[in-house]
């Protein structure tokens, strides 16, 4: 259990194998907490839900994941972010207009969403939900469950649901930060020829022939090129969004996570050193503390596909973490992350990142 | 603006705005270079598509939220806001910094290209649209041709041009009027310039064609859609010669109950034209009553959309004719826009139905009821009729079925073994003058007539004899018994007993009478053995008898004896001399037997002989009850034979009585 708190706001961190336990913890050290922030690798129920309702008595949102990041590794079972001294609004449902109406309760601060990463246009979604709570608010989140596997659910103290969307807003403006250490690798390349999530032209030509010419990709190493070659889209932010390609087809597309902007240029994008993914984590966590010098608590969000490119060396990428957030964080392993920017406000979902949003008083 | 990546890129991506498919996508695209690309935290951009304002939004809660902002934006200055209004639209970006001159000129290169984009998409748009048009007036089977308010032709399609063999070059810009192929010119220049909607005809080579106009909003032009209803007119026509060629009474009427159709039927019901129908309502044209009904039945029909049957007698020309009919609701959705209503004249349906159940009714009758010409040939007849027919070998004429004095207008008259009573009466149908007979069977009535007759005088008989004829010989006697005891004489006594014999006599007879004019069967009787033994009886005494003549049995029973002895009796009786004689000779004819019966006593003077047979007639001093002869009379009535009596020469009396001859 690591808590810290001075003022109004307390932070309370604990991690543990059963949800109500560690919410019991966490109510214990902190006394009544008004928001709290759940990641999950346990398959929760209905009663686990209510029982946690009942121990915590606040708002609380919370999600599946792969692994819940704490203390600079990756801990199985359930992690707890609570905070005393906030106010905050909470919203389960598949319609972005009514998150954002009900999210809108809070005047100003932070929208923390956890998403199915099935969701559908996940980018149009993010501008509804801007377009009710506007540029006061800073934007963070991911999209939970296991790549490839199907599976996930998202839960507040209004239920559980595997398909909805679960957010929050809470009265604290966060600094959020992201990173993801690629590079061009070939392009700019003009999509001639899409549909949704799918690019199937590439300045003319065979999106995945053109994608396998600037990579060192073919068909039988897909799987594991996808994951290091994602293409990239230009982002005001001065960053690249990441967009991961998931399958290619036989006539020659490919899909990728979510939708492709219209009318886009795009670059694929290339990872040169692990070091440099590594160090982009740190560069996030660093921007996101810069811009907030009083922070007490931090979110991570780190995408999935990092583990799985970085293998052995994503415990580094933890620990290098843990080592600059030095205030009480809880993290997840995301599938797909949510960011908005001092410099880009509206919201933006993004690939293979890591995210860092810290919060204060 | 935040430092961009690759600047080329950025701008080229940043104007590579392209023409999207929907107005929706584009606005999407434009949004999403704001944001991702231009770091705006607040966007609104407005499109005018086709007279449709079209609205995207970002950091907006709504329109109203978003157009304060923009007005807002337009009195103020402030640097992180970049405002651009053009023709189609406003586009309006604010930014999260301040937007310094470079920023501001990439801001206003998309912008630029956004306003070319929204132009071009709106001018593609109305392109497509107007693409879309002219295929679709170009597809239509009518011909649109778009005039200026001088008549002066601006356009026209395909269909107008295969129809008057003029291309778009040869027409546009002349007047409608210039058209030698349109006929009634006039009436379209009307037309432009009512602006109400009327509709005109047009003939344009033999081809009929009805033009609608409309004004063409915000122009002075009008467009004249005209639709060939040549076939319609036809098809009208063979529809309305197919109406009228029905005899019933058709007319379809509007909400307002003005007739809008009518067939010649009807029209002639009426006894007008149809034209002085149509537009008119019921109440100016029909009788006060029969109209207050027709309203009322259409108001009905109208109220509840449901068909109503109704049923009316008129009086027509002074003539009572019957009027069935329907009327029903012709539906525009689920309102009644008009009415349809047949009518019949079921006079002559009527007048068979009565005929028919008339029919029944003479069947049902026990007369015979023939319906003839006046020459007696039978035009109809009921089923008794029919049969008196068949078994007069199906006579024609009903005087070959009765038999009669048919210049009376009552008689009785004979068919086959009836007696019947016959009535004749005339009639007329349908301008023909008819006989109807009635003929009733009266045989059984005659019969009981007859026997009713006999019965009385029987009874009238039996009272003369009862009244007078014993209450006198009680009198005689009386007076004698009165004479007897004033002077003992026994010659009294004498004449008493006469007396009593008499009135023994005259009971039995009485008695005899009764039983012998019963009726009763008819058999075989052989005469000459029945007079053997009556004259046996009488033989001896001075009286001779004697019999001749053949064996022939007649049509006779037992009571033929008393024939006999009647006449016998009365042959011996009524002879005063000693030597009395009776002959009787029978003789057999072809079909009748005669018995003469001969006397040589006083004779019959003639004076009296007409008179012995009646009832009761006494005749001379040997005369007693003046029975036995009526007796006779009476069963020779009754064999069917007759009796007379004639002078016997040389002297004396034969009665002549002829038997029907019995034949096995």
């Amino acid at each position: 259990m690591i808590s810290c708190g001075s003022g109004l706001m307390k932070v309370g961190v604990c991690t543990g194998r059963n949800a109500p336990d560690v919410a019991s913890e966490v109510v214990e050290e902190l006394g009544d907490a008004s928001f709290a922030i759940f990641f999950t690798t346990e398959v929760l129920s209905e009663e686990d839900i209510e029982e946690v309702r009942e121990v915590i008595r606040c708002p609380f949102i919370g999600c599946y994941t792969e692994g819940v990041i704490h203390d600079g590794k990756i801990v199985e079972g359930t992690g707890v972010l609570a905070l005393k001294g906030v106010k905050a609004a909470t919203e389960l449902s598949n319609s972005p207009t009514r998150i954002g109406e009900k999210l809108g309760r809070v005047k100003e601060g932070t929208a923390i969403l956890f998403l199915n990463w099935m969701t559908r246009k996940i980018s149009s979604f993010l501008r509804s939900v801007y377009n009710q709570l506007g540029f006061n608010f800073s934007y963070t989140g991911g999209c939970s469950g296991i790549l490839g596997g199907g599976f996930t659910f998202q839960f507040s103290e209004r239920g559980m649901s595997e398909n909805m969307t679960c957010a929050a807003s809470l009265n604290v403006r966060m600094s959020v930060a992201f990173d993801h250490g690629w590079e061009v690798l070939c392009g700019p390349y003009i999509i001639t020829k899409y549909k949704d999530d799918r690019i199937y032209e590439l300045d003319g030509k065979c999106a995945f022939e053109v994608y396998c010419k600037a990579t060192r990709c073919q068909k039988e190493n897909f799987e594991e090129c996808r994951k290091e070659y994602p293409f990239g889209f230009l982002c005001a932010c001065g960053k690249y969004m990441l967009r991961a390609p998931l399958e290619y087809f036989k006539d020659g597309s490919m899909r990728l996570m979510s939708e492709v902007p219209y009318s886009s240029v795009t670059l694929i994008m290339g990872c040169k050193e692990e070091e440099d993914v590594i160090n982009a984590a740190e560069n996030a966590a660093r921007s996101a503390l810069m811009q907030h010098r009083k922070g007490k608590f931090a979110l991570v969000f780190d995408c999935v596909s990092r583990k799985e490119l970085l293998g052995s060396r994503f415990s580094e990428e933890l620990e290098r973490l843990n080592e600059v957030i030095e205030i009480p964080y809880l993290g997840m392993l995301s599938v797909g992350e949510i960011v908005s920017s001092q410099k880009v406000c509206t919201p933006s979902f993004h690939n293979k990142s890591v995210v860092v949003a810290v919060g204060g008083e | 603006m935040p430092k961009l990546i690759d600047d080329s890129t950025m701008l080229y991506e940043i104007l590579n705005v392209k023409i999207h498919n929907t107005v929706d996508e584009f606005g999407e695209e434009v949004i999403d270079k704001c944001s991702r690309l231009l770091g705006a935290r607040r966007v609104y951009l407005r499109i005018e598509m086709n007279g449709e304002h079209k609205y995207f939004l970002l950091g907006f809660r709504d329109r109203i939220e978003a157009e304060g902002v923009v007005e807002e934006a337009k009195s103020t200055s402030r640097g992180n806001i970049f405002l651009h209004e053009f023709g189609r639209g406003i586009f309006y970006v604010e930014t999260t910094y301040r937007i310094d001159c470079s920023d501001r000129r990439v801001i206003s290169s998309f912008a630029s290209r956004v306003e070319e984009v929204a132009e071009r998409f709106a001018a593609e748009k109305s392109r497509l649209e107007f693409e879309r048009l002219k295929v679709l007036v170009n597809s239509i089977p009518d011909a649109v041709v778009v005039v200026d308010s001088l008549g002066k032709i601006v356009d026209v399609n395909d269909r107008f041009s295969k129809i008057t063999g003029l291309s778009p070059s040869e027409v546009i810009g002349r007047s409608i009027k210039d058209l030698s192929c349109l006929e009634s010119v006039e009436d379209i220049e009307k037309l432009v310039k009512s602006k109400n909607g009327a509709r005109v005809k047009v003939r344009i080579y033999g081809s009929t064609f009805e033009i609608n106009s409309a004004p063409v909003l915000e122009t002075d032009k009008f467009v004249l859609v005209m639709r060939d209803i040549t076939d319609l007119e036809i098809m009208n026509r063979r529809l309305q010669t197919l109406v009228d060629c029905l005899r019933s009474y058709i007319f379809m009427k509007d909400k307002n109950l003005k007739y809008i159709l009518v067939n010649k039927s009807f029209a002639n019901f009426l006894r007008r034209r149809k034209e002085e129908i149509i537009g008119r309502k019921g109440e100016d044209l029909l009788p006060p009553e029969l109209a207050k009904v027709c309203k009322e039945s259409d108001l009905k029909v109208l109220k509840s959309g449901r068909e109503q049957g109704f049923e009316v007698e008129l009086n027509v020309n002074g003539e009572v004719r019957f009027f069935e009919g329907y009327k029903v609701p012709v539906l525009s959705g689920m309102e009644v826009n008009s009415i349809v209503g047949v009518i019949r004249d079921v006079t002559e349906r009527k007048k068979v139905e009565e005929l028919r159940r008339f029919r029944t009714l003479l069947d049902y009758s026990t007369d015979a009821i023939f319906i003839t010409d006046e020459d007696g040939r039978i035009v109809d007849m009921n089923e008794i009729a029919r049969m008196w027919t068949e078994k007069a070998g199906n006579a024609e004429n009903v005087k070959d079925v009765i038999s009669g004095n048919w210049d009376k207008e009552v008689f009785e008259g004979y068919s086959e073994d009836r007696i019947v009573l016959v009535s004749v009466r005339s009639a007329k149908f349908a301008g023909k003058n008819y006989r109807i007979v009635t003929a009733r069977d009266i045989t059984e009535l005659k019969r009981s007539q007859e026997k009713i007759r006999k019965m009385n005088k029987q009874l009238r008989f039996l009272n003369r004899i009862l009244r007078h004829d014993i209450a006198n010989n009680l009198t005689s006697i009386i007076g004698f018994l009165e004479m007897y005891k004033e002077n003992g004489d026994r010659k009294y006594f004498d004449r008493i007993e006469k007396i009593i014999d008499n009135c023994v006599d005259l009971i039995q007879k009485v008695r005899n009478y009764e039983t012998m004019i019963a009726e009763g069967s008819l058999s075989a009787v052989n005469v000459r053995k029945v007079l053997k033994k009556v004259l046996e009886n009488i033989r001896g005494d001075g009286v001779e008898v004697e019999l001749s003549g053949d064996e022939c049995e007649v049509v006779a029973d037992e009571f033929v004896t008393s024939v006999f002895e009647n006449i016998v009796n009365n042959a011996i009786q009524h002879n005063t001399k000693s030597k009395k004689k009776v002959s009787v000779e029978v003789r057999c004819c072809d079909d009748y037997v005669e018995v003469r019966i001969k006397d040589n006593g006083p004779g019959i003077p003639d004076s009296v002989k007409e008179r012995i047979f009646e009832e009761g007639f006494i005749y001379g001093l040997t005369g007693r009850t003046g029975i036995g002869l009526y007796i006779v009379k009476s069963l020779m009535e009754k064999y069917g034979g007759t009796v007379k009596v004639e002078d016997n020469e040389p002297e004396g009396s034969v009665f002549v009585l002829k038997f029907r001859r019995y034949c096995k």
